[in-house]
């Protein structure tokens, strides 16, 4: 069914285009690295030194105690402001996500064990770093009151000590770099890919190729297979960086990451050149490479936004994207190393998009000049 | 009068081909809605085990209350053992009694709850320590430990009393899609003359650099505010996304956005030489651009120099901009001094396109 | 030996009506011209032979050695140059001959007697290593004629193979037509625009909007119309209607 050696033939003609486009080339070795070095610094879901504005209507011993251990923890960084007023207007300049006002008589009450009442307002507008704010001030809370009490044994930091398995620091970068081979390659694959056909359109060179034996699935893998080296390669150099430069551990089998990837890899190729077969023109192919491959590719794979997060239904629509069983395989191998067995659904599904990726292209392809 | 026919021959292009089309007046909507939608930062469904023998009242309430709360849900099947449980991918978070029961062991003022977390999530892993150790704190017993009447804090959310994921994300996403639409349609559209020859033919015209500027870019300029206004009515409607300032400053931002991002795309298309490269050349800078812009991830978590590139991201100052308009009304200095400095960069932008840009090959 | 019996066949693209109730027949072994102005169908005829598009109105009949033979077995020896630059700008001539080599599946010794003599003829054999795109247009014609000689085929569609051409390639082109015609008996099938190219063809078909006004050797029409060539007929016929 397939001629070796037109495949062969199409294979090289495309590993030429490569090598002659400079840009290219340099593009698909350099996008890695920078995607992994920002992403590796950038993204820090331990929010830290948070602006904070405070009015401190009561000026006591246990006010500025309060706020000594707020300051001194890394979680806020905060600045007196004259009134309440004055506060919200800071949050509305950005200038603060935070306010926290100390009502005047608030040592009287606290001391007087009555409830001292201490009011925060918090800017709403990031959700998740406003919850994560909140969950700090407990932890302020419980400490103040130790600071206050002064007492002989140290107060109890609460009946729950947690054990973080697989990520003991939470790291941030332990989570993202991983997962980030999936975004780099699919990025890649499909950028790559998406315009090689549609390009072969427009320049009028499909219809010579048309008109020689050629079949769709040779062309299919003649164009894929150079660009699952080029990637393979993108993914060794973002292997290399996490393991070394960024230090994270690879508990689980080569194998198994490796197998997945070039599943990973020819099921994003054949999107690319799925788009490049559906689409002859290149600036809407370009468009749709963007909002097909991309965005979902970063957004529905659980890469930064949880998957179980999700309403139940876009759960189910996440397991349409490939990327999403990708990200599972990935992080797992890195971090907690399950067998092969205990992957065997994403697996399982990564091998049925393979197939179904090349099985689309190939049938779409049209051995004509009908459209 | 050449500058009409220019404009109209690429809105023609842009609409005739009914990919492109499609692409440019559907596709940003239906992305907004679905992202929207699925893109939720609310933690829930933390399935939660328990390991206690015989079942502690303390463990056994704060597993209860946990549930209680929307945030956790019970596991499916319990396993032999708590690593097993999180190992196999059964279990998120488990609590584990110390041997012998907890009041026992508190007795002894030694032992205490262990509560394992799979923290290859590390977004999860954060959510389940804090929520379990609040829920835990509020259920400890108050002795004599506690000489103090507890220190009460009444929190209020502002500009987001409900905590909804959409009102934070969808004017990141709006942003995105609006770059991606007129920054990419621009530089990929020069770069197409430049890959057919045509363009040789537009500059061999009698025609100024101007014009050929102009008229490559108002046409995805209307394309761009096509975009905002349809987003901005798809948040509204089906979001209920606030719209606290005023239309008339978030069109003045959209307008200097537009306008910095097609001279953006203008730069960028004096660099390559076919389409390709143009796609290329906008996916990193987007990419960049999106990193670094507080669309998803806050710009405040991020080390200095990143930070500080955020300063002179267009991208970022549209985002801020917007949401600052959307949920806090707008503050009259802040929207000054942002869309000066978009327009600003905007400004630079221009100039250096417009040296690049040659009527000759 | 190679001869195409077209029957009633038509074609529409959209409103555009590109080939009208069309009936013609290319014998085995001759250079046949389709002359037309723009716009007359000829692309979209040749395209149709060779099954590019499809034929959905009509019938085309194939015969190899004066037996029928289907589309699908015929196309092996058909080769076909496009109009439109259709070759891959960043390889080289040699590369060319390569792809194409491994795309017909011709045997390397095979190959290189070939290529030799097909490089001779189209004196290309300096250029052999020069990018496509720093070819001047008839050399890239050339090396377009190459690529679908290659194949040693029995059948030949040019589509406007000597546009933009100079007058001297242009003159070495036939030469090599006339060659492939006597020396290996291939039949030619050319679409050309320039109406002094259709005298030197052996057998002529007349295409206006779609339709095929007549058939026939070129003296014998020249003379049926009364015209000394055919640039002549056709603005004659313009002026009538």
């Amino acid at each position: 069914m397939v001629n070796q050696r037109r495949t062969v033939a199409i294979f090289n003609k495309e590993i030429r285009h490569i090598l002659r486009d400079p840009f290219t080339l340099i593009f698909s070795l350099v996008m890695p690295v920078v995607m992994v070095l920002l992403f590796g610094t950038a993204i820090e879901f331990n929010v830290r030194e948070v602006p904070t504005v405070y009015v401190d209507q009561d000026h006591s011993q246990t006010s500025r105690t309060f706020l000594n251990t707020l300051g001194s923890s890394q979680y806020f960084k905060i600045t007196p402001v004259a009134s309440a007023h004055e506060g919200i207007r800071w949050i509305e300049r950005e200038r603060a996500r935070a306010m926290i006002i100390i009502p005047p008589q608030f040592e009287h009450f606290l001391l007087g064990a009555q409830e001292g009442k201490l009011q925060v307002l918090v800017d709403g507008t990031d959700n998740s770093s406003g919850n994560a704010l909140v969950g700090y001030l407990g932890a302020i809370q419980a400490k103040t009151l130790q600071n206050l009490s002064k007492s002989d044994h140290p107060a109890s930091e609460g009946a729950l000590k947690t054990r973080f398995l697989y990520n003991p620091e939470l790291s941030s970068r332990w989570f993202t770099v991983p997962a980030l081979t999936a975004v780099v390659m699919a990025i890649l694959s499909i950028l790559l890919t998406a315009l090689t056909i549609s390009r072969e359109w427009e320049n009028g060179s499909m219809e010579l190729l048309l008109s020689t034996p050629v079949r769709p699935m040779e062309v299919v893998l003649g164009k894929m297979l150079p660009y699952a080296l080029l990637g393979l390669i993108s993914v060794f150099v973002v292997y290399i960086i996490a393991r070394t430069l960024y230090g994270i551990p690879f508990i689980g089998q080569l194998w198994i990451f490796w197998v997945a990837t070039l599943m990973f890899l020819l099921t994003y190729l054949g999107q690319g050149l799925l788009i490049s077969t559906l689409i002859r023109n290149q600036q809407a192919a370009i468009q749709f490479a963007l909002m097909i491959g991309m965005m979902p590719s970063m957004l529905f794979s659980g890469f930064i936004f949880p998957i179980e997060h999700m309403p139940t239904f876009f759960q189910g629509i996440t397991a349409c994207f490939p990327a999403r069983w990708y990200v599972t395989i990935v992080r797992d191998q890195f971090l907690k190393g399950s067998s092969a067995l205990e992957l065997f659904l994403p697996l399982f599904m990564l091998f049925v998009f393979t197939c179904m990726a090349i099985r689309l292209c190939t049938k779409t392809f049209k051995g004509n000049l009908e459209s | 009068m050449i500058l009409k026919g220019f404009i109209r021959k690429e809105i023609i292009q842009t609409l005739r081909d009914p990919h492109l089309g499609m692409a440019v007046i559907i596709m940003p909507v239906l992305q907004l809605l679905l992202f929207g939608y699925a893109l939720t930062n609310e933690v829930k469904n933390i399935r939660l085990d328990v390991y206690a023998e015989p079942r502690d009242v303390l463990v056994q309430n704060i597993y209860d209350h946990a549930l209680a709360s929307r945030w956790f849900a019970p596991v499916k099947k319990h396993k032999a053992n708590p690593i097993d449980a999180i190992q196999s991918g059964e279990a998120d978070a488990v609590l584990v009694a110390p041997p012998g029961g907890l009041t026992r062991a508190a007795g002894r003022n030694e032992e205490k709850i262990q509560l394992l977390v799979n923290a290859s999530d590390v977004l999860r892993a954060q959510a389940a320590d804090i929520y379990l150790k609040s829920i835990a704190q509020s259920l400890e017993p108050k002795g004599e430990k506690t000489p103090h009447a507890p220190l009460s804090v009444s929190v209020r959310m502002l500009y987001n009393p409900s905590m909804t994921s959409s009102t934070f994300t969808l004017p990141g996403i709006m942003s995105m899609l609006l770059t991606f639409l007129v920054m990419v349609l621009t530089c990929t559209s020069i770069a197409k003359e430049k890959e057919r020859g045509t363009f040789e033919m537009i500059i061999s015209a009698p025609i100024r650099r101007t014009d050929i500027i102009l008229g490559k870019t108002i046409p995805f300029a209307l394309v761009g505010v096509w975009n905002v206004f349809i987003a901005l009515m798809a948040s509204r409607f089906f979001f209920s996304l606030p719209l606290r300032g005023s239309l008339v400053a978030f069109g003045f931002v959209s307008l200097c956005y537009v306008y910095t991002a097609l001279m953006a795309g203008v730069l960028m298309s004096t660099f390559v030489k076919n389409q390709q490269q143009s796609m290329m050349c906008n996916f990193m800078i987007l990419f960049i651009a999106m990193m670094l812009s507080g669309c998803f991830f806050s710009v405040d978590n991020m080390p200095l120099p990143l930070r500080l590139i955020s300063y002179v991201n267009p991208l970022a100052h549209y985002t801020f901009l917007v949401r600052n308009i959307l949920l806090k009304g707008g503050d009259f200095m802040y929207l000054i001094q942002y869309s000066s400095a978009l327009l600003g960069v905007g400004i630079v932008l221009a100039f250096f396109a417009f040296r690049r840009f040659r009527i000759s090959l | 030996m190679i001869s195409v019996e077209v029957q009633h066949l038509s074609r529409r693209f959209k409103e555009i009506k590109a080939l009208k109730d069309v009936s013609l027949c290319f014998e085995a072994g001759m250079i046949h011209g389709l002359i037309g102005p723009e716009g007359a169908g000829k692309t979209t005829l040749l395209r149709t032979l060779l099954g590019l598009l499809d034929c959905k109105e009509g019938h085309i009949l194939y015969q190899k050695d004066d037996a029928p033979i289907t589309l699908k077995k015929v196309r092996a020896h058909i080769a076909y140059m496009p109009e439109k630059q259709s070759l891959y700008g960043d390889l080289s001539v040699r590369e060319h001959l390569h792809f194409f080599k491994d795309l017909y599946g011709i045997p390397p010794q095979e190959f290189q007697q070939r290529a030799d003599v097909l490089l001779h003829l189209t004196r290309l054999e300096k250029f052999k290593d020069r990018a496509a795109r720093q070819l001047s247009g008839g050399m890239y014609k050339k090396l377009g004629l190459m690529c679908a000689l290659l194949r040693a085929p029995q059948m030949v569609l040019l589509d406007e193979p000597t546009n933009g051409v100079d007058p001297i390639s242009r003159r070495e082109f036939w030469a090599m037509l006339h060659e492939l015609r006597f020396e290996k008996n291939i039949t030619i099938i050319m679409a050309t625009a320039y109406m002094d190219e259709a005298e030197r063809c052996e057998k002529v078909h007349l295409l206006e909007g779609g339709n095929v006004i007549d058939s026939g050797v070129p003296q014998d029409l020249m003379r049926r119309y009364a015209v000394d060539n055919f640039d002549e007929l056709f603005i004659k016929k313009a002026e009538q209607a």
